[in-house]
């Protein structure tokens, strides 16, 4: 008995166990957002926890889309942290949910200001995965402003 | 041959002194030896056997470097001290031996070829990019002492002396190189004359290296030479070891950085192209493409060009470097090359053929101002869906949606422009206001377009609403794209309904006219009277004509 106690015990860590990787990628821009990239107040917070507990599905694509998204992110307590984009190497874009005190480091930068000086904004982080494009990010290790296109789309 | 007596010179000395010790050999490691040896650059000199030089504001000293028999190559060690009284120490290697010096004609000599090797800079031993250069040559007679021994040259059995024939420098042809001596390749060429003399084999003169150095152009003074080659290795220094493996193995950049005299913006985008070619992991398209924007025939039109560059970046970083892309670049680069100055110069250039699509648009103004508002023009709106044949205000992941776009174009003649509003900046559900901006959407994708011809009237009532529209606001509910083609499309002679529609979940969201919806409305919509309707996605028109 206490063999299979100590053997669930083991599996629920292993399987909570969600490792801290550095991941690196170019700061994007997307002019159209769906999530504030300041992250939701404390009013829309309620309100959309609220939402999601009243509704856990959607006949309408989108909806059903995004409910599961905030979901996600009511799960490992995102829903107020501010957020920005990185493009990684292979083109993928993944969403970053930073604290207040990482964002500041960024929100100085703008797609209008980088595209005129010619610069992109390579960033290096170590961040925790929560799903495949989505990450928390626990510590910026670098910032770098280098010559380049700054990705972005409307 | 004079006596320079090095050591009566605290400074050279002191630079001598370096030069020895670096990487000095154990077994010759006296430093009352009356050679010099460098293991790095492998040489051995006399520092006592020299050439000064004094050419306004530069002073040289320049030793043959010892050789012990006909058949080797020349070769001088230079060191030209700066105004701080540092040296840059430089070993200049000859493709020509002591025989052939004797023998050979002076244009035979101008065929040769010469390498310098930067040893020192600033009195600190340094790694750097080589020139090669072709030199034209005179010849003298001059007298220096080898080693008796002709074996291990330690500097302890005595020399003799011996008489040989010198070769110095009136001009050269150079280009970089990289790689260990002798084993680079060349980098290409440029074009120069020197004024100065500089010596082979043993000394005469000693401002070669100057001279080599001024490789633009006749007209550029010997400061600009100096200052671009010893400026290398802050270009360098902001390479990391990937990046700095990348520039060696790409001459055109440095033939780049040369052509534009290594400014400022020059530099910028080497680096860019380091970094591009760095992402893509070299990829010859990516190298083609680089290879395509420093044409040389681009390269000297000054700094507006880079305007022209980043545009062209953005566009062929959209079409995924594309061969069609990298052809359309090419032969827009070729227009521009064979265009004169005043051509270049003007920012609309940019604009002919499908470059740089959903670039923003400095002054809708002057994108705009190309038409005859005496004639017709045909209007076309345009809609991209989200979801093609879909009403869905969005698709995609939520990250990073989908959410369309409806943009116009105007064509009179050869002449067309395309146009969109964006947001400035980035707008959310909660912040749905901000600057608004127009692009340049020539080559977009669309799912449904609809086209008509419209008469001078409503063409000037368009070109005035949409230059009435700059500096307005942007707002995702009530001003967004969709707003403004409809806009237009109504000036224009078609009533489209309203295209509104909702998105967003739980409260957090927003409604207004999207181009799902509007997509969906023109599919079904009766056609009007002499309206064209496409229903198959496709690519927008491109911009094409000059402006006035």
């Amino acid at each position: 008995m206490k063999k299979i106690i100590f053997l669930i015990v083991f599996g629920l860590a292993l399987s909570c166990d969600s490792p801290k990787q550095a991941i690196e990628g170019e700061l994007y821009f997307k002019l159209i957002t769906l999530l504030p990239n300041k992250g939701l107040t404390n009013e829309e917070s309620i309100k959309a926890e609220r939402y999601l507990k009243e509704n856990q599905a959607s006949d309408n694509p989108q909806e059903q889309e995004l409910l599961q998204f905030y979901a996600r992110l009511k799960k490992n307590n995102l829903l107020r942290s501010p957020n920005i984009r990185l493009k990684t190497i292979d083109n993928k874009v993944n969403e970053v949910f930073l604290t207040s005190e990482q964002y500041k480091k960024l929100e100085g930068y703008s797609l209008d200001s980088l595209n005129k000086r010619g610069k992109k904004v390579k960033l290096r982080l170590e961040a925790i995965a929560i799903d495949s494009a989505l990450f928390s990010c626990e510590k910026i290790i670098s910032i770098e402003e280098v010559v380049g296109q700054t990705p972005w789309s409307k | 041959m004079k006596d320079l007596a090095a050591k009566s010179n605290l400074k050279l000395g002191l630079a001598v002194s370096k030069i020895k010790n670096l990487n000095l050999k154990q077994d010759i490691s006296d430093t009352n030896s009356k050679l010099v040896y460098n293991e790095k650059a492998g040489l051995y000199f006399d520092d006592e056997k020299g050439l000064y030089i004094e050419n306004e504001e530069l002073k040289s000293y320049t030793f043959p470097v010892i050789k012990t028999t006909v058949n080797d190559k020349i070769e001088n060690i230079c060191f030209n001290e700066k105004k701080d009284g540092t040296f840059d120490v430089f070993l200049i290697k000859y493709d020509l031996t002591l025989m052939e010096a004797s023998i050979l004609t002076d244009e035979e000599k101008k065929l040769k070829e010469k390498k310098f090797l930067l040893l020192m800079k600033n009195d600190v031993e340094v790694d750097l990019p080589r020139l090669e250069c072709i030199n034209i040559v005179l010849t003298t007679t001059i007298e220096y002492d080898i080693p008796i021994d002709e074996g291990d040259l330690t500097g302890n059995f005595g020399y003799t002396t011996v008489s040989n024939t010198t070769s110095v420098i009136i001009g050269t042809s150079c280009s970089f190189n990289f790689g260990t001596p002798g084993s680079g390749f060349n980098q290409g060429s440029g074009t120069g004359v020197g004024t100065g003399v500089g010596v082979a084999g043993a000394s005469e003169t000693a401002n070669d290296i100057i001279t080599g150095l001024n490789i633009y152009s006749p007209g550029n003074s010997l400061t600009e030479g100096d200052i671009f080659f010893y400026n290398y290795t802050d270009f360098i220094s902001n390479l990391n070891p990937e990046q700095t493996i990348i520039f060696h193995s790409h001459p055109e950049l440095i033939n780049y950085l040369v052509g534009n005299h290594r400014s400022s913006s020059s530099r910028s985008f080497a680096l860019w192209s380091i970094n591009n070619l760095e992402s893509n992991s070299n990829s010859q398209e990516s190298i083609g493409f680089i290879n395509t924007l420093i044409n040389p025939s681009f390269i000297n039109v000054g700094a507006e060009h880079h305007t022209l560059v980043n545009q062209n970046i953005a566009y062929l970083s959209q079409n995924n470097f594309s061969a069609e892309s990298l052809h359309h670049i090419s032969s827009v680069l070729e227009n521009i090359s064979n265009a004169d100055h005043a051509l270049i110069e003007d920012s609309e250039t940019i604009l002919v053929g499908p470059a740089a699509p959903s670039a923003k648009i400095p002054n809708i103004d002057s994108y705009l101002d190309c038409y005859d508002l005496s004639q017709n023009a045909t209007f076309r709106l345009y809609v991209e869906q989200p979801t093609p044949n879909s009403n869905a205000p969005w698709s995609g992941n939520p990250i990073n949606p989908d959410v369309g776009h409806t943009f116009i174009s105007i064509q009179q003649g050869n002449i067309t422009r395309v146009v969109g509003l964006y947001p400035a900046s980035d707008v959310d559900l909660r912040n749905p206001s901000v600057a608004g901006a127009f692009f340049n959407d020539s080559n977009r994708e669309f799912d449904v377009s609809l086209s008509l011809m419209i008469d001078p009237v409503k063409l000037s009532n368009v070109i005035n609403y949409i230059k009435g529209q700059a500096g307005a606001v942007y707002n995702l509910n009530t001003n967004n794209c969709t707003d403004f083609g409809l806009a237009t499309i109504r000036i224009a002679g078609v009533n489209l309904p309203s295209a509104y529609g909702t998105w967003g979940v739980g409260g957090i969201g927003g409604a207004g006219d999207n181009p799902g919806q509007l997509g969906q409305n023109i599919r079904n919509m009766p056609l009007p009277s002499g309206a064209i309707r496409t229903t198959t996605s496709d690519n927008a028109i491109t911009n094409s004509g000059s402006c006035n």
